[in-house]
């Protein structure tokens, strides 16, 4: 095991794709970082540079103390799980398991007791001498777990291992690989645009977003302290519900609308700012509340356990989540009021850094 | 199709699809038992007025005359010679450059893929002579170096694309678990990728080994030894402009179409694609 280091890593492809920008990224020994952001981020490219399998345009890449830009993926000493499995359909599943350490003579008697080992953790023994076309997804995946892990590896790379599994299997491998970090404490980076997988499964997020790197926190901070405007709304479902407007005298206001100024602290600089309340953050306010705005309920969606009321708020629809799933009836109008201390106030640019 | 199918088909639908099957199995098989026929009559005769599949004085001895009297052992030597030769080089070129095409990016390679295709749009009549004319200025007519060069030469563009688009099926992925597995891009491309376009090397090695197996015209243009004569020439020479030796000619065709068979009936199991299966999802 051991601590992997981006330093000022860049990747721009031969047709001038600038996919990775100056990324920095300090992953400590044993900790489990999540790379995350939407589809052509830069997150795949970052971690496939990591393996060896795209050559860095620029920066430094360490491994422990070893620079490795110039090495072979084989000798970077990790292993990789793929969102495809990618198993060799060749081989059995010992076969599959046993290659990565027959290519470095690991002696027969370890290849053994590793790959038992490895399959006993993952319940796969019994799968041991199949081949993968005679398995299930989730059985594949498990199996490509397996492969990585009898490596005893300096670090995992996971290239979104959970994407081709159906809901229900995903929330369980999703659990497991959890578990395996539990037990294995070992080095794991780990790519997803599944915001639930970030959340639940990382120590530490790195978002991305257009090769750039927006923040990195641990999974709360990104979701209680969101760096900036994408980080907000990407994170947390349903997103956070923006409004623009400007600050004034520690205060915020709506533009356009009528309604209540919002303290927000009077460390604040006058001017156009972004004013984000998470859904949870909305609560449907009583007549004697300090009331934010009104708006009128369009949809109302049950949930079970919670509802999201839609509230159209001039032209804009917000989503407030509630406890009580008779609180409103679409048509109806509605007094939100904000959560005190739960508001996120962003610079009105474009980037939208976070400003409290 | 069992009998017990909820709805059967006409009788006389059925009965007319046989009809109809039967028809092209017998104009199939025809031409072949005919020449089964020629080859057990005695003496040369090419028609009779009798229709019968085995004559009645039905005799080996064309048979017997082409292992004793004539070469014939020598040119299926020559002939297997050669086309082994055709199919290893074919397919050990053909396997690399085809992989070459479908994984890496280099200068000219959508240019060469091109030419190599529009080779195969010209007739091989038209290419003989220039071809030709490479092998006489490298002093290689009349030489099996010479007929398996221009073999391999006229058989590979196909099986170049052949095998790309062999390779294009496979997911890079595999290669890419390799290489973090251990593997040099070589040891990746043999341990994992080539067991895995087997069924598209056996296409090539076939397509390669009969191409040189039943050619005539390239062959006779190379060699003009009897000696070095492959089997599509030895049966030609049993034809001279007064006679034609026909009991020979026949079972030398015959016997010539042996080994094809087998071949095919050996390599098919291997012609099923769908190898790739279940290794990965996209």
């Amino acid at each position: 095991m051991a601590s992997v280091r981006l330093r000022n890593l860049n990747k721009i492809y031969p047709d001038g794709f600038h996919a990775v920008k100056d990324v920095n990224v300090d992953i400590a020994d044993g900790e489990f970082v999540v790379l995350v952001g939407p589809s052509g981020c830069g997150k795949s490219t970052t971690l496939r540079m990591i393996a060896g399998l795209e050559e860095p345009s620029s920066g430094d890449l360490l491994i422990g103390d070893r620079r490795v830009n110039d090495l072979e993926p084989g000798e970077r000493d990790i292993a990789m799980v793929f969102q495809n499995y990618a198993l060799y359909p060749h081989m059995t599943v010992r076969q599959n398991m046993e290659f990565g350490l027959k290519m470095r003579r690991t002696p027969k008697a370890e290849i053994t007791a590793r790959v038992n080992e490895a399959a006993e953790m993952l319940s796969i023994t019994h799968l041991l001498d199949r081949r993968p076309k005679e398995m299930s997804g989730g059985q594949r995946q498990r199996v490509a777990l397996g492969r990585a892990i009898v490596r005893y590896p300096a670090a995992f790379l996971f290239d979104e291992p959970l994407s081709n599994l159906d809901a229900k299997l995903r929330v369980q491998m999703r659990t497991e690989i959890a578990g395996l970090h539990q037990r294995l404490r070992a080095t794991m980076v780990y790519v997803t645009h599944d915001q639930v997988e970030a959340m639940t499964l990382g120590d530490r997020l790195v978002l991305m977003r257009d090769g750039v790197v927006q923040q990195i926190a641990p999974p709360l901070e990104v979701y209680h302290k969101p760096a900036n405007r994408f980080v907000a709304t990407f994170i947390g479902s349903p997103a956070m519900n923006l409004f623009e407007g400007a600050i004034h005298n520690g205060a915020f206001r709506l533009k356009d609308i009528a309604s209540s100024p919002v303290p927000v602290g009077s460390e604040l600089a006058d001017g156009t700012a972004v004013l984000g309340v998470r859904p949870e953050d909305l609560v449907l306010g009583a007549p004697d509340h300090q009331n934010f705005v009104t708006g009128v309920v369009q949809v109302v969606e049950l949930l079970g356990h919670e509802a999201l009321l839609h509230v159209k708020i001039g032209s804009q629809l917000v989503v407030v989540r509630s406890a009580a799933l008779n609180s409103a009836e679409p048509g109806a109008t509605v007094a939100l009021a904000v959560r005190e201390g739960r508001v996120h106030v962003f610079a009105g640019d474009e980037v939208g850094r976070r400003l409290n | 199709m069992t009998s017990d199918t909820p709805q059967r088909e006409p009788f006389l639908l059925t009965l007319g699809r046989h009809a109809l099957l039967l028809a092209f199995v017998a104009i199939s098989l025809w031409p072949v038992l005919d020449v089964l026929a020629i080859s057990l009559r005695p003496g040369n005769r090419l028609r009779t007025t009798e229709f019968e599949l085995f004559p009645r004085d039905a005799t080996l001895a064309s048979y017997r005359a082409l292992f004793t009297e004539q070469p014939f052992l020598r040119w299926l030597g020559n002939s297997l010679l050669v086309s082994t030769a055709v199919t290893v080089t074919g397919v050990a070129l053909a396997s690399i450059s085809g992989y070459a095409f479908s994984r890496f990016k280099f200068v000219g390679r959508q240019t060469m893929m091109v030419s190599i295709l529009t080779t195969q749009m010209f007739p091989a009549t038209m290419l003989l002579l220039p071809l030709y004319l490479m092998i006489a200025k490298l002093g290689l007519v009349n030489t099996f170096v010479g007929l398996v060069l221009f073999y391999v030469a006229t058989a590979l563009p196909f099986c170049v694309w052949q095998m790309k688009g062999f390779y294009d099926t496979i997911p890079h992925s595999l290669e890419e678990a390799a290489r973090i597995d251990g593997c040099s891009p070589w040891n990746a491309f043999t341990k994992v990728v080539l067991p895995l376009a087997a069924p598209g090397l056996v296409i090539t090695a076939l397509f390669s080994f009969m191409s040189a197996w039943s050619e005539y015209l390239i062959a006779a243009q190379v060699l003009q030894d009897r000696e070095l004569f492959t089997l599509p020439l030895g049966l030609k020479s049993f034809q001279s402009s007064m006679s034609t030796q026909w009991g020979l000619y026949a079972a030398a065709s015959l016997l010539v179409s042996i080994p094809v068979v087998i071949l095919f009936m050996l390599l098919s199991r291997y012609l099923v694609s769908g190898l790739t299966l279940g290794s990965v999802k996209e």
